[in-house]
C-alpha cells in the first residue's frame, strides 16, 4: 500500500521533470520519423525500379520482377530498433537516475524514513513509477508507429500484434537500463557519477561488446540489422562465444526483428530457438538489474542523505 | 511521570571512531528536551538512532514504549522529526507534500488533518504555494506540520532555528511551546544555541565528544550552578570540567 503511495508521488514528480519529459518527446518523435523514414526509403527504391522498368520497356525490353515488393511491410518501422536502442535506453536510465537521486536532491530522506515506511516499499514503490512512466511512454510510441504506419502503408491484424509484442518486449528490454539507473543513483554520493556508471553499462553493451566481434559482424555497430558472416577465424569464434551472451544489444535487435518479422534480409537467418535463447538473455538481464536494485536498497543509508551534485 | 524515552548504553561506531559512547538517559512524558552539545559532539547520530535511522553499534533505547532495533516501524507510527536544513520537494506546493507525508503516516483522507496542522501553525495561507517559492520559515513550518500530522507522542528537531531569522526562531519557540502545552507532544530538541534552552526546555543533557556528561532538569541545573549568571557559564563549566 505505501509502496503505491511512494509510486503516485515519483510519477507526479516525474512528470515534472524537464529532461524526462524531453527525452520522451524526443522518443516519440524518433517513433514518427522512423515510420516516414522507413516508407520514404521504400518509397523512394520504388520509383527508381519504376522509372527503370519504365525505360526497358520503352525499349522494347522485359521488366524483371521488383525485387522489393516482398519488403515486410512493418520494415517501415525498422529504425525504431535502433532508436530504442540508443534512445530508448538513454531515456529509461534517465527516468530511473531522475528517480533515484530525487530525495536525497530535496533532501527529504530523512524526513521519510521518520515516517513508518521501510526500504523494500520505498524501492518497489520507485520500480513501479519508472515501469508505468516507462510503460506509458511506449504505449504512445506503439500508437504513434501503428497509426502512422497504417495511414502509410496497410497494416494486418497480425502486424498489430507484431508490433504490440515488439513494444512490450522493448519495455523488457529497457526497464532493466531504468533499474539500473535507479540503483545507482540511490547509492552514489556523487550524481554525475551515479548517471555515469550506467551509461558506461550502456556503451559496453551496445557498442563495446558488439565490437569484440566485428570482425565477425563488420557492420554491427552501425547497422542495427544484418545477417550474421560466417568466419572462420577460431580466435574470433572463441572471443565471439564468449561474449556473445553480453550483447544484449544486439540480441534485442536480433529478436525485435524477429519479433516485427522483418525477414531474413533484416534479421538474419536465426532460428527461433536462438531468439528464444536471446530473449531469455534479456529477460535475465532485467532480472540481473532487478537484483542490483535489492543490493542497491540495502546499501542505501537514510541517514546519510548528503549529494555532492 | 513515566519515561517515554529510555536510552540505555546507546553506542555508535565508525570503524574505530565512536561517535556516540555508551550514553544513558530517560526523559519523562511532556518534556521538553534540549540536548546539548558543540558542533560535531554527536547529537545529529543520537538523533539518527531515535528515529531508527540509523542502527547503534551497542545498546539500545525505547521511544514511546517501542525498542528502536526490534519495533522500528511501531516507533516510527509514534514520532515525529524535523531535520536540519529542510527542503522538501520544490516542484510541489506545500500542500500536496504534507499529503503525501500524511498518507505515508496512514491517514487515507488527510484533508481535514492537513487543514487542521496548518491552522494551527499559522500556514495555511501559503498551501498552494510551491515549495520551491517559500521562504526558509515557511518551509520550517510545513516541515513541522509534515511532523506532526500523525499526531505524534515525540517530536525530534535537529537544529529547528538553523537558518531562521529572529522572528522565525520567536514563532518557531511559540510553536513548540504551543505544541507541547496543548498536544502534549514531548520534544527532544538537538542545538547548541543557549538562549533557545532557557525560554523552552523542561530538561536538558550536554554531550561531550559522543559521551553524555551532564542531564538534570533546567530548574535544578540553575539551582546548582547558582553562582553562574548565565547558562552560557554554565554550559561552559560544564564542558569544561570535563576537558580538563
Amino acid at each position: 500500500m505505501r509502496s503505491l503511495i511512494i509510486a503516485r508521488q515519483e510519477i507526479k514528480l516525474l512528470t515534472k521533470e524537464k529532461t524526462v519529459v524531453l527525452l520522451i518527446i524526443i522518443l516519440l518523435g524518433l517513433a514518427l520519423t522512423s515510420t516516414f523514414i522507413g516508407w520514404l526509403s521504400q518509397h523512394n527504391i520504388q520509383q527508381v525500379y519504376d522509372v527503370a522498368s519504365a525505360q526497358l520497356v520503352s525499349e522494347g525490353k522485359s521488366a524483371p520482377p521488383s525485387p522489393f515488393t516482398n519488403f515486410p511491410d512493418l520494415s517501415v518501422v525498422k529504425n525504431m530498433l535502433i532508436y530504442i536502442v540508443i534512445c530508448g535506453a538513454l531515456l529509461a536510465i534517465a527516468l530511473g537516475h531522475s528517480s533515484g537521486v530525487r530525495d536525497r536532491k530535496a533532501g527529504s530522506v530523512k524526513m521519510l524514513f521518520s515516517h513508518p515506511i521501510n526500504k523494500r516499499d520505498f524501492l518497489l514503490g520507485k520500480i513501479l513509477a519508472i515501469s508505468f512512466v516507462l510503460f506509458l511512454t511506449l504505449l504512445v510510441a506503439f500508437c504513434v508507429s501503428a497509426m502512422s504506419s497504417a495511414i502509410l502503408v496497410k497494416l494486418t491484424g497480425i502486424d498489430f500484434l507484431r508490433l504490440i509484442g515488439f513494444y512490450l518486449f522493448s519495455f523488457v528490454y529497457l526497464i532493466g537500463f531504468a533499474i539500473l539507473g535507479l540503483s545507482f543513483g540511490l547509492i552514489m554520493k556523487n550524481e554525475a557519477v551515479g548517471l555515469l556508471i550506467p551509461i558506461i553499462i550502456w556503451l559496453s553493451i551496445t557498442f563495446v561488446l558488439p565490437g569484440f566481434t566485428s570482425s565477425l559482424y563488420p557492420t554491427a555497430s552501425l547497422n542495427p540489422i544484418l545477417p550474421i558472416t560466417e568466419s572462420h577465424t577460431p580466435t574470433l569464434d572463441l572471443l565471439h562465444s564468449i561474449v556473445n551472451p553480453f550483447s544484449i544489444a544486439e540480441h534485442y535487435k536480433q529478436s525485435g526483428a524477429y519479433i516485427l518479422n522483418l525477414g531474413d534480409s533484416f534479421s538474419g537467418n536465426i532460428s527461433l530457438e536462438t531468439n528464444l535463447i536471446y530473449m531469455s538473455l534479456i529477460l535475465l538481464w532485467t532480472l540481473i538489474c532487478i537484483l542490483i536494485s535489492f543490493i542497491a536498497i540495502n546499501k542505501f543509508n537514510p541517514a546519510n542523505e548528503e549529494l555532492n551534485e | 511521570m513515566e519515561n517515554i524515552i529510555e536510552v540505555k548504553n546507546l553506542t555508535k561506531k565508525y570503524e574505530d571512531f565512536k561517535a556516540i559512547d555508551n550514553i544513558s538517559f530517560n526523559i519523562k512524558k511532556g518534556e521538553i528536551f534540549g540536548f546539548l552539545g558543540h558542533n560535531g559532539a554527536g547529537k545529529t547520530t543520537t538523533i539518527n538512532m531515535l528515529t531508527t535511522l540509523l542502527s547503534p553499534t551497542n545498546g539500545t533505547a525505547k521511544v514511546a514504549g517501542f525498542d528502536i532495533i526490534k519495533d522500528g516501524m511501531e516507533v516510527r507510527k509514534r514520532i515525529g522529526y524535523l531535520p536540519e536544513n529542510i527542503q522538501l520537494y520544490d516542484t510541489l506546493t506545500a500542500y500536496e507534500n504534507l499529503e503525501y507525508f500524511a498518507k505515508l503516516s496512514g491517514i487515507e483522507e488527510p484533508q481535514e488533518k492537513i487543514k487542521e496542522v496548518l491552522t494551527f501553525l499559522d500556514a495555511i495561507s501559503f498551501q498552494n504555494k510551491k515549495i520551491g517559492e517559500c521562504s526558509k520559515g515557511m518551509r520550517q513550518k510545513i516541515g513541522i506540520a509534515q511532523a506532526i500530522i500523525h499526531n505524534p507522542l515525540v517530536l525530534f528537531l535537529d537544529e529547528p532555528t538553523s537558518g531562521l531569522d529572529p522572528f522565525g526562531v520567536k514563532q518557531l519557540r511559540e510553536i513548540l511551546l504551543r505544541l507541547n502545552k496543548e498536544k502534549g507532544i514531548t520534544i527532544f530538541v538537538n542545538t547548541h544555541l543557549l538562549s533557545e534552552v532557557t525560554q523552552i526546555c523542561s530538561s536538558i543533557g550536554v554531550l561531550n565528544h559522543g559521551k553524555l556528561i551532564y542531564q538534570d532538569s533546567l530548574k535544578n541545573t540553575l539551582k546548582k550552578f547558582k553562582n553562574e549568571e548565565s547558562l552560557e557559564k554554565i554550559y561552559l563549566s560544564i564542558e569544561g570540567k570535563e576537558n580538563a
